[in-house]
């Protein structure tokens, strides 16, 4: 029994404990892939704003950058989509001769709304890596006492009851709590870490709106 | 969540490959921790068994009786003994004569066969020379014939080859004559072709020069313009600034001061500091800052191109 190595163990397991530790393994295998692909556009999002900033500050004219960004054929995203979205409104707003408050306040709703699309995108999916999180120990566990239940039931039918004759069977029920912590801590780790990302996102984001109203405003009292 | 793997198939793959090495590690981890146990582990203990001792005791005249008994029991046994010995000696000798008998027909059977097998020996070398002296005849025929069809094909490939030479070497002559036409023709062409190349080329020169100058007299133009317009937007900003200053009550010295403003898209003001401004007090300059202030939103340049993020103007009031 002692030469075992860890894949004889599962194997030996009974079916409800390999049943509980496949489930375990492909959670991790889909958490770990959610996170590599969630990473990448969080990053994304993030070059993204800084650039887009930056080249909004640098004192640029604002119908030119608009038509820089109308011309790309690539799908706008982050920042760049909310001063579209606001600049396009504000535009047809004051084409239709409404009068300066209304023309800002259209051009403000219509950033709002680009806005929550963005954080929705960003946000898409991350409840699974919650759900992973809080769920796969309470899974393990489950594993677990069953294959102890399994062992001390195995143990009823004899006369002289030994440490030697238990011990295998619980080490095997073991590794599923140690499989299911195993995919709930990177889990919950990337989760924070993700929602800690995407609230100072979301933060950038409303700033920069209200920014960019406030220079809409100005610009709808002066002349022309 | 499948759609975002679907799109990104390359994350499935490297967090299967991430699993499938962690697990092998550990795999190959455990078995070494085992091995280590195994050395470790001692005998087993051995389970201890209770002995019952059997206390009872035997009556003397009892005793003797199982004694009598057993004597008997020897001495019939013994008798036994001796008969199956007897029957046993009987066995083995006719054993013994039979497997004598045997032998003797094997040898016999085995010397039958040995001649037979020689028999046979002779026969089929006997066979085999006949082949032999066959095969090699038959050669003997084919090869003559062979050699006769070879001749009559060399010589029909002889000639054959003599009037494929008469005829490319006719094909070559021609081929010649062809040749040395074209290339008069080509190098007449060429000439020409040099000839119109030189003019057009000439012809190019003298427009390109003609189109750099007029590119230049309007770049030129241009500079001018955006020049002056540079100076003008300058000027406009200035004295938009100098309107809306206040005089300071009580300032006699009115000194200069060198303004440095941030201006953002749409001419919003970002931030006001001061460079050189010698002899000025706060007042004066909280008043110049108010002024910048309150000329925002600043006017904008002639052409876009002209905008400048950065101003540094002189403040001079009179």
């Amino acid at each position: 029994m002692n030469n075992d190595s860890l894949l004889t163990l599962v194997m030996n397991a009974s079916i409800p404990v390999q049943l509980v530790m496949l489930i375990l393994l492909v959670a991790s295998v889909f958490s770990w892939a959610l996170m590599y692909v969630k990473r990448g556009y969080i990053r994304q999002s993030q070059v993204e704003a800084k650039t887009f900033e930056g080249r909004f500050w640098s004192g640029i004219n604002l119908s030119d950058l608009f038509a820089q960004l109308s011309v790309r054929q690539e799908r706008r995203f982050g920042l760049e989509a909310i001063f579209e979205n606001g600049f396009r409104e504000f535009a047809r707003a004051r084409k239709a001769d409404l009068n300066n408050s209304e023309v800002v306040r259209s051009a403000h709703r219509a950033m709002k709304v680009s806005m929550s699309r963005e954080i929705e995108l960003l946000e898409n999916n991350l409840p699974f890596l919650a759900t992973v999180g809080s769920v796969s120990p309470y899974v393990g566990l489950f594993g677990t006492v069953w294959g102890i239940m399994e062992s001390f039931r195995a143990l009823a039918g004899v006369q002289q009851a030994t440490l030697a004759m238990v011990a295998p069977g619980i080490s095997e029920a073991l590794i599923a709590t140690a499989m299911g912590l195993l995919a709930a801590i990177p889990a919950v780790v990337a989760y924070n870490k993700f929602t800690s990302e995407i609230d100072a996102m979301i933060v950038r984001y409303e700033n920069f709106l209200e920014e960019f109203t406030g220079i809409l405003q100005r610009q709808a009292q002066s002349p022309n | 969540m499948l759609s975002v793997f679907r799109k990104h198939p390359a994350a499935l793959l490297i967090s299967l490959a991430l699993h499938a090495l962690i697990i092998g590690l550990m795999v190959v981890n455990l078995s070494s921790v085992d091995k280590l146990q195994d050395i470790k582990v001692g005998p087993v203990a051995k389970t201890v068994q209770a002995e019952v001792v059997d206390q009872q005791q035997l009556d003397a005249k009892e005793k003797q009786k199982q004694l009598e008994e057993k004597r008997k029991r020897e001495a019939e046994k013994k008798k036994k003994d001796l008969e199956a010995k007897k029957l046993a000696d009987k066995k083995k000798k006719e054993a013994e004569k039979k497997r004598k008998d045997e032998d003797k027909k094997k040898a016999e059977l085995k010397r039958k066969k040995e001649a037979e097998q020689k028999r046979k020996q002779e026969a089929e070398r006997k066979a085999k020379e006949k082949r032999k002296a066959e095969e090699q005849r038959k050669a003997d025929v084919a090869k003559a014939a062979e050699e006769k069809r070879k001749a009559e094909e060399a010589r029909l490939a002889e000639e054959k080859r003599k009037a494929e030479e008469k005829r490319k070497a006719e094909e070559a002559r021609i081929a010649e004559e062809k040749r040395k036409a074209e290339e008069a023709r080509k190098q007449e062409e060429e000439r020409k072709r040099k000839q119109a190349e030189e003019r057009r080329l000439a012809e190019e020169e003298q427009k390109r020069k003609e189109a750099e100058l007029k590119a230049k007299l309007l770049a030129e133009e241009n500079q001018r313009r955006l020049n002056s317009l540079q100076e003008a937007y300058k000027l406009a900003i200035f004295q938009k600034v100098k309107r809306n200053w206040i005089r300071p009550a009580g300032s006699e010295k009115i000194p200069e001061c060198w303004v440095r403003v941030l201006q953002g898209p749409g001419g919003i003001i970002l931030d006001v500091t001061f460079g050189t401004c010698n002899g000025s007090t706060t007042t004066y300059r909280a008043s110049i800052e108010n002024a910048v202030y309150k000329a925002e939103p600043l006017p904008k340049p002639g052409d876009p191109s002209l905008f400048e993020r950065e101003l540094n103007f002189n403040f001079r009031p009179e």
